[in-house]
C-alpha cells in the first residue's frame, strides 16, 4: 500500500543534483497543474527551480497522489537574473535530450517561437540553419504584420533568406514552417491553432512532443486533430506507469492484445515501468500512434493502475 | 476462512462465534453455518455447538472452463466471506475486480447460455421492437443479441426496433459505449462503414438496474437478462420489469436456480451489498405472479425462462 508523503524527491535533470520539495508548501514550487485520472492514477505536474552556480535550473516533474515522483516533463536552465532579455538579445534555443529532426520529406523547417519569453523550439531544423536568428527575423516580420493588418492572416507568409515561411500566430507563440512541397500544409493548417494556443496546463511546450508529431506526420499526414491534441496536452505521456497487480500483467497484456495486437509488443514494458508512452511513440511505433492510443484507452477504461 | 475453520476445531456456541469474529450480520453467519452443516464440513453436537468435521482437504480444483479471471474473482469473493460477517461488503468493481469481471463476461459459457435462452424464446429476434438487454455488463451480451437481430431482420426500413443496454455499473457502461463495435466483430462480420450506416439501429447504453429501469411504464416489447437476477432483489426486480413491459410483452432469459447451484456460491455472491442471492423456480414464479405476470415457461435443464405480461390490462 502506498503511504502518502508530502515531500517529493527527485534528481535535477540538468545537473543531477538530488532535490526535494514540499508539496504542501505553495512557495516550494513555481506552479502546479492537476490532471484527470490517467490509467487510474491521480497525477499532478509541478514546476520547481533551484540555483546552481550562475544558472537557475527548472524542472517540471510529474507526481502521483502519494507524493512519489513519476517522471520529468521537461527541464532547462537559464542564466541567473542580472541579464535582462532585450530586443537585441537573440532567442535561446530550448534543448532537451531528444535530437532535432534535421529534415523530413515534406518539411524543411519547423520552429515554435515564444513571442514573450524569447525561446525557440527547433522541431525540424537542418544543422546549417541558425534557429535563433531565424526566430528573431520571424518575430520582426510578425510584429510588422500585427501593426499593418487589422486581422493577421493565418498563416502569414514571409520570405527569410531563400525560404518561404508560413507562420501561424497567437498572442504568445508562433509556429513557423517551411515546406519542401505542399503535401503537409493542409494538415499543419488544421492543427496549427492547437500548437500555438497555450493551454492553461501547459507550462512550457514540449520539444519532444513536437518532434514526435512531426515524425508521425511524415508517415501519417492525416493525423487526427484529436490525437494531436492528446499528444500536446497529455503530460502523462512522460509518466512511468505502475500497476499494483503485477502478477496480472501477463493476463492484462493477453486480453488487451486480443483487441489491440500492439499490446503484445509494448504494454508489458509500459506496465512494468520500463518505458514511457513518449518513448514508445519516439521509437518505431510512432507511425502506429492510433493503435497505441486505442490500446491506452482500452486499459484505462478498466482502471488497472493506481 | 482458514482461521474461521481453525476456530471450529473446538466445539463453539453460536454466540462465541459471533464474539470471536465480531459478527454484525447474524443471518449471514447462519447461512454459512447451514452450508457447512449441509455437506458435513461442520457438525453440530447435541448441545447445539458447532465443530469442524473429520479431517478433510480444502484444496479445490477450479472447473475446467474457469478462466484465470473467474478464478481470481472466485478467490477474492471467497476471502470476502469472513469480512461479510462484520458488515464489510465486497466491492465488485474495485481494483482488479473490474478487469476480472469484464474478462469473465467474455467467457464462452455466457455466450452459450444466451444463445440457449434466445433459442428457447425466438420470437424477439424476428420482431424485436423495443428490446432491453438488462444487466448488459460491458456490452458483449448486447452485441451478440444485436448481431442475431441483424442476421434475422436485416434491419428493414421502417422496422420497429430500438435496442437498449442497461447496467448498474458506470464503468461497464463506459466500456460498452466505447467498444460496442469491437464486441460486435466477435459475432458478425461487419465493416465499420456498414455499422456507421446503421446509425438508427445502434444500441443505447444507460446506467440503471433491474430495480430502476430509466424508461416509462410499458415501454419495452421484450426484456432479456442472462445470469443477472441472482445479483438483485428478485421481488423488486420482477415488479420493475413488469412495469417497464408493454402489455403482452415478454420477459425472458436464463438464470441458474436452486437446487442446481451450491450454497457456497450463494454466500460468495452475498458478500456484495444489495445482492439478493440465488432462488428457486418456485420463488421466481411466486414473485412473478405477485408482480402480475400471467404465463410462465421454463426449460429447467438449460436454466431458461419465459414470463409474459397479460395482454388485457
Amino acid at each position: 500500500m502506498t503511504i502518502a508523503q508530502s515531500a517529493t524527491e527527485f534528481k535535477c535533470k540538468v545537473c543531477g543534483e538530488p532535490l526535494k520539495f514540499d508539496l504542501t508548501n505553495p512557495t516550494a514550487f513555481i506552479s502546479k497543474s492537476d490532471h484527470e485520472d490517467f490509467f487510474g492514477m491521480k497525477l499532478t505536474t509541478y514546476r520547481v527551480a533551484h540555483d546552481s552556480k550562475d544558472e537557475r535550473h527548472y524542472n517540471t516533474v510529474i507526481v502521483d497522489h502519494a507524493g512519489f515522483f513519476r517522471g520529468h516533463r521537461d527541464a532547462y536552465s537559464e542564466p541567473l537574473s542580472g541579464i535582462t532579455p532585450s530586443i537585441d538579445r537573440g532567442y535561446w534555443v530550448f534543448h532537451e535530450e531528444s535530437e532535432t529532426i534535421e529534415q523530413t520529406d515534406n518539411v524543411v523547417l519547423a520552429l515554435l517561437i515564444s513571442r514573450t519569453d524569447r525561446w525557440v523550439i527547433d522541431a525540424v531544423c537542418p544543422n546549417n540553419l541558425n534557429a535563433s536568428e531565424i526566430a528573431t527575423l520571424v518575430i520582426d516580420r510578425v510584429e510588422e504584420a500585427w501593426r499593418v493588418y487589422n486581422a493577421i492572416p493565418q498563416p502569414m507568409e514571409a520570405r527569410i533568406a531563400d525560404m518561404e515561411i508560413h507562420a501561424w500566430t497567437s498572442e504568445k507563440r508562433i509556429l513557423c514552417v517551411s515546406f519542401t512541397n505542399g503535401a503537409l500544409k493542409p494538415t499543419i493548417d488544421s492543427m496549427a491553432s492547437h500548437i500555438v494556443t497555450e493551454s492553461e496546463d501547459s507550462i512550457i511546450p514540449q520539444r519532444r512532443l513536437l518532434n514526435v508529431i512531426f515524425r508521425i506526420l511524415e508517415k501519417n499526414p492525416d493525423m487526427s486533430p484529436t490525437i494531436l491534441s492528446r499528444i500536446l496536452n497529455e503530460d502523462m505521456l512522460f509518466a512511468t506507469l505502475h500497476t499494483p497487480y503485477e502478477d496480472l500483467i501477463p493476463r492484462i497484456v493477453q486480453k488487451t492484445a486480443s483487441r489491440h495486437p500492439i499490446a503484445k509488443e509494448v504494454l508489458g514494458p509500459l506496465l512494468r515501468g520500463y518505458t514511457t508512452l513518449i518513448e514508445v511513440l519516439e521509437d518505431k511505433y510512432g507511425s502506429r500512434y492510433d493503435e497505441i492510443f486505442k490500446m491506452i484507452d482500452f486499459v484505462n477504461r478498466r482502471k488497472l493502475l493506481g | 476462512m482458514t482461521s474461521f475453520l481453525d476456530y471450529l476445531l473446538q466445539p463453539r456456541e453460536f454466540a462465541e462465534i459471533v464474539n470471536e469474529f465480531h459478527v454484525s450480520d447474524r443471518e449471514y453467519l447462519h447461512l454459512l453455518l447451514d452450508a457447512l452443516l449441509d455437506d458435513n464440513t461442520v457438525l453440530q453436537n447435541e448441545e447445539g455447538q458447532y465443530q469442524l468435521g473429520p479431517s478433510q482437504s480444502f484444496e479445490i480444483e477450479p472447473p475446467s472452463f474457469f478462466t484465470e479471471s473467474v478464478d481470481g474473482l472466485a478467490k477474492s469473493m471467497a476471502k470476502a466471506v469472513v469480512d461479510r460477517f462484520s458488515g464489510r461488503f465486497f466491492d465488485a468493481t474495485a481494483g482488479s475486480n473490474l478487469f476480472f469481471f469484464d474478462d469473465a463476461l467474455a467467457m464462452n459459457a455466457y455466450s452459450v447460455l444466451r444463445q440457449s435462452a434466445l433459442s428457447f424464446v425466438p420470437e424477439p429476434l424476428q420482431r424485436p421492437g423495443k428490446f432491453l438487454d438488462l444487466g448488459c455488463g460491458s456490452g458483449s451480451s448486447t452485441a451478440q443479441i444485436w448481431s442475431l437481430i441483424m442476421k434475422n431482420t436485416q434491419f428493414q426500413p421502417g422496422q420497429d426496433f430500438q435496442m437498449v443496454g442497461i447496467d448498474i455499473d458506470e464503468n461497464f457502461i463506459n466500456i460498452a459505449n466505447e467498444e460496442f463495435y469491437d464486441f460486435l466483430k466477435d459475432y458478425i462480420d461487419i465493416s465499420p462503414e456498414t455499422y456507421s450506416g446503421l446509425n438508427g439501429q445502434h444500441p443505447e447504453f444507460k446506467i440503471g438496474s433491474t430495480e430502476q429501469i430509466p424508461y416509462p411504464d410499458g415501454y419495452f416489447n421484450h426484456i432479456f437478462l442472462s445470469q443477472v437476477l441472482h445479483w438483485t432483489d428478485l421481488k423488486a426486480s420482477l415488479v420493475e420489469i413488469y412495469r417497464a413491459l408493454k402489455p403482452g410483452g415478454l420477459f425472458f432469459g436464463s438464470n441458474i436456480m436452486f437446487p442446481r447451484i451450491s450454497h457456497y456460491m450463494n454466500l460468495m455472491l452475498k458478500t456484495i451489498e444489495g445482492v439478493g442471492g440465488f432462488f428457486s423456480k418456485e420463488e421466481m414464479v411466486e414473485h412473478g405472479k405477485a408482480a402480475g405476470f400471467s404465463k410462465f415457461d421454463f426449460c429447467t435443464p438449460t436454466t431458461n425462462f419465459r414470463f409474459q405480461k397479460p395482454n388485457n390490462l
